[in-house]
């Protein structure tokens, strides 16, 4: 086996095929970029789950004068309603699944709410009685927050359990849906993305069908004779997949680490130690694609 | 050396067999002329012997291989030892000569050095030193078949297998490219060569092989043979 030679013909076959090879690198760019994206994606979910589900906790609204009627007919809840839910709260039944609670009056609802919606004009329209007093319950596993809002649901007193998870659950789910949208698309583009390195290494083949009848001649072993094909397939293939890794890492760098990281700076986004994590396989994905299309496109001039 | 025992290829598709119940020896050394009309089952032979099909009956031993059982991968390995030259040449147009000869060499995985020492010792021997340099479309038609030749031998084969190689030639150019054959043959290479040129068989007083519709119909050793005219119809 000689390099030299072997490298030589992929040089000759890459120069006769510029435009196909250029359409390979392309598309295998694109596909790969989706696929990259996809993944970057559900590392951010991953992210994203654990910072806010590990913050999340379970809200046990009191009910206010300004409540609905149906859950409070009653009106504002007294003191006697908050003694019986912390009562409850460290009762035999519920104690073992709580962290921790506390509890938030009028007073310290109405300081968060300012606070939070400061300089709009929403904040001078509230007033303290018209928040909720609530419990903010923290439980040891946030999967079981059922337990919570069984236990006070309907209970006197009590305008609404309302699991904080239950808001994540749809931003999680929107943002999933985006992923496998971009899987999808990604899949459809990679298996366009083989069926181009087949079909150019099928042309690549043709235009050298005189050198293979001599190599068959002669007899060149089948691998010598396959691989320059195949590294041709591969060498268009890696360089679309180098391409599409420094799309990601670019992504990365300068939309979400240079724009929205800032723009949104208490959110926590992927980082390039997740993209550069994400570059070795979308370069793998490359190769194994190429070395199968090409391979298999070369198979039927090897008979003998 | 080549063994042909009762071989029949049929094609498929085909009425008749290319090949019907053909036996033929032919030793170390040998020059052998297959003679006959087209699709008298000469270059189905010569495919065999080559193993670039496998017979539908009977059996080919070719260099101590049963062709048959020779396993796919061995194939490239076995032709390495064959050498074969065509009536188109078979060059390749966008290589110089040196480069063509030497192509056969690169692929089957030869050093630079075998190749840089092999290549112009071979050009020499068919009397190309000169047009090393040269594309074939910038050579006649006999120094093209000589390229060929070179290609052919310079890895030394021990059987030279040549499909029509004056087919193309005028009677004054293929009567240098037989006398380099015959030099090959002489070197110990043996050679088996189909051919429609009667002029040839005639004078050079080989063994002549005769097929006609897939059988041998004779098979004359050494001096004798001299071609006789036959009507047409007699032929078919």
């Amino acid at each position: 086996m000689r390099l030299g030679f072997i490298f030589s013909e992929v040089g000759q076959g890459l120069r006769r095929n510029v435009s196909m090879v250029i359409s390979i690198v392309l598309v295998t760019l694109v596909s790969l970029t989706f696929v990259g994206t996809a993944l970057l994606l559900q590392f951010q979910i991953g992210q994203m789950k654990n910072y806010w589900y590990e913050r999340a906790q379970v809200a046990v609204y009191l009910c206010t004068d300004t409540s609905p009627s149906a859950a409070c007919p009653q009106g504002e809840a007294g003191a006697d309603v908050k003694t019986s839910v912390e009562q409850k709260l460290n009762s035999e039944l519920l104690k073992p699944y709580v962290a921790r609670y506390y509890f938030e009056d009028h007073q310290k609802a109405y300081e968060n709410f300012e606070s939070e919606f400061k300089g709009q004009s929403i904040a001078k329209y509230v007033t303290p009685a018209q928040l909720n007093q609530t419990f903010w319950v923290k439980l040891k596993d946030p999967n079981q927050s059922a337990i919570i809002t069984q236990s006070f649901n309907g209970v006197a007193g009590v305008e609404e359990v309302r699991d904080q998870r239950s808001y994540l659950d749809q931003i999680f789910s929107i943002l999933n849906a985006a992923s496998l949208a971009a899987i999808g698309v990604a899949v459809l583009m990679l298996l366009s993305a083989t069926l181009l390195i087949s079909t150019t290494i099928r042309l690549s083949a043709l235009s050298r069908r005189r050198e293979l009848g001599i190599m068959r001649l002669v007899g060149a072993s089948n691998f010598t004779i396959q691989l320059p094909f195949i590294l041709e397939g591969v060498v268009a293939a890696t360089i679309g997949s180098v391409l599409a890794s420094g799309a990601v890492i670019a992504v990365v760098q300068f939309f979400v680490q240079g724009y929205l990281a800032q723009a949104l700076p208490f959110t926590s986004f992927v980082g390039l130690d997740k993209a550069l994590l994400i570059t070795p396989i979308l370069v793998g994905i490359g190769v194994v694609l190429a070395t199968v299309a090409s391979g298999a496109a070369i198979r039927r001039y090897l008979k003998i | 050396m080549i063994r042909i025992d009762n071989v029949t290829k049929q094609y498929r598709g085909a009425n008749r067999p290319a090949l019907d119940g053909v036996t033929l020896e032919i030793e170390k050394g040998d020059f052998v002329f297959l003679v006959g009309a087209s699709g008298s089952g000469k270059s189905s032979l010569m495919r065999l012997i080559l193993r670039e099909d496998i017979p539908s009956k009977g059996s080919v031993f070719v260099l101590g291989e049963n062709l048959r059982r020779i396993p796919g991968r061995r194939v490239p390995y076995f032709r390495r030892k064959m050498g074969m030259v065509f009536q188109d040449f078979r060059l390749l147009p966008n290589k110089t000569v040196a480069q063509n000869v030497a192509f056969s060499l690169e692929v089957i995985g030869k050093s630079r050095a075998f190749i840089d020492a092999a290549v112009p010792d071979v050009l020499e021997m068919v009397g190309l030193g000169h047009k090393a340099g040269n594309l074939p479309s910038e050579l006649s038609g006999g120094e093209q078949q000589r390229v060929a030749l070179a290609r052919a031998i310079v890895n030394k084969p021990a059987i030279l297998l040549a499909d029509e190689p004056t087919g193309n030639l005028d009677p004054a150019t293929s009567e240098e490219i037989m006398r380099l054959i015959e030099r090959i043959n002489a070197a110990g290479t043996t050679v088996v060569m189909a051919t429609h040129d009667r002029g040839i068989v005639d004078r050079l007083q080989k063994r002549v092989v005769v097929l006609s519709q897939g059988k041998i119909i004779s098979d004359e050793r050494e001096s004798g043979y001299v071609s006789v005219d036959k009507p047409v119809e007699e032929q078919n």
